[in-house]
């Protein structure tokens, strides 16, 4: 961003240089590729469904804890950090279902769909981490 | 849950970006969710509807694409409301604050 707008800065004082023109016109065309990335709306939805897929699996986990309490894969630390990343899941994925439902027609935003993933993968981060990938049967 | 579920959905998810138009991928993964299929009906029943609703958005096509869009927000729901009744069972540092039922 510092950059974008040190070239912002430049710009107006070096309007009239045909080689900064050059220069500004590259770099707003990869501004524009980076927030204009697409993805296809068939890859939101099987990536929702993937989503959904790993929290069933941190809720599985959950379940099981609580009737399996001094089980050796149920801990405390696991629990407590699967938590706050699922609800991180739910607000990422809800956010990008809500931009497909408002721009019917329209390709994904790969930002969205970005964070949607990282955060997925902070879910089998943790349930790895702490083995608990074959824990609940 | 299965291991071999959660592999495949994130093998999935590594290869969605890769899905555009690749037909003979498309088929991969479909021939994958189908195999696991007939474990989930006997074990975990529940992760049907998640497997059959990839399963159809990845056979289908744009138009029905806004169908699953909307059986997937109904999953939501449901996913969601099942993991805030676990959640409620615990307390921020994790622990059990509630018998379970």
């Amino acid at each position: 961003m510092k950059r974008i707008i040190l070239a912002v800065v430049l710009s107006a004082s070096l309007g009239g240089c045909a080689s900064f023109q050059a220069f500004e016109q590259k770099l707003q065309n990869v501004v524009q590729a980076a927030t204009s990335a697409t993805v296809s709306r068939k890859a939101v939805v099987v990536s929702g469904n993937v989503a959904n897929g790993i929290i069933q699996a941190a809720t599985d986990y959950l379940n099981f804890c609580a009737v399996n309490n001094t089980n050796v894969v149920c801990k405390k630390t696991a629990i407590a950090k699967l938590i706050p990343e699922v609800r991180r899941v739910q607000e990422n994925r809800n956010r990008l279902e809500v931009f497909l439902r408002d721009h019917p027609g329209q390709l994904g935003q790969m930002g969205l769909y970005d964070a949607l993933n990282q955060s997925v993968s902070a879910i089998n981060d943790v349930l790895m981490a702490y083995r608990l990938n074959g824990a609940v049967q | 849950m299965s291991i071999i579920f959660q592999t495949v959905l994130t093998l999935i998810q590594a290869l969605l970006p890769n899905l555009g138009g690749n037909a003979a991928l498309v088929q991969k993964i479909l021939d994958a969710l189908i195999q696991i299929v007939p474990v989930l009906i006997q074990e975990y029943n529940h992760l049907l509807p998640i497997v059959k609703n990839i399963i159809e958005t990845l056979q289908g096509n744009d138009a029905t694409t806004e169908a699953q869009l909307i059986a997937l927000q109904e999953l939501d729901a449901q996913v969601d409301a099942a993991f805030d009744d676990a959640a409620a069972k615990y307390d921020a540092e994790g622990n059990l604050i509630a018998p379970s039922s």
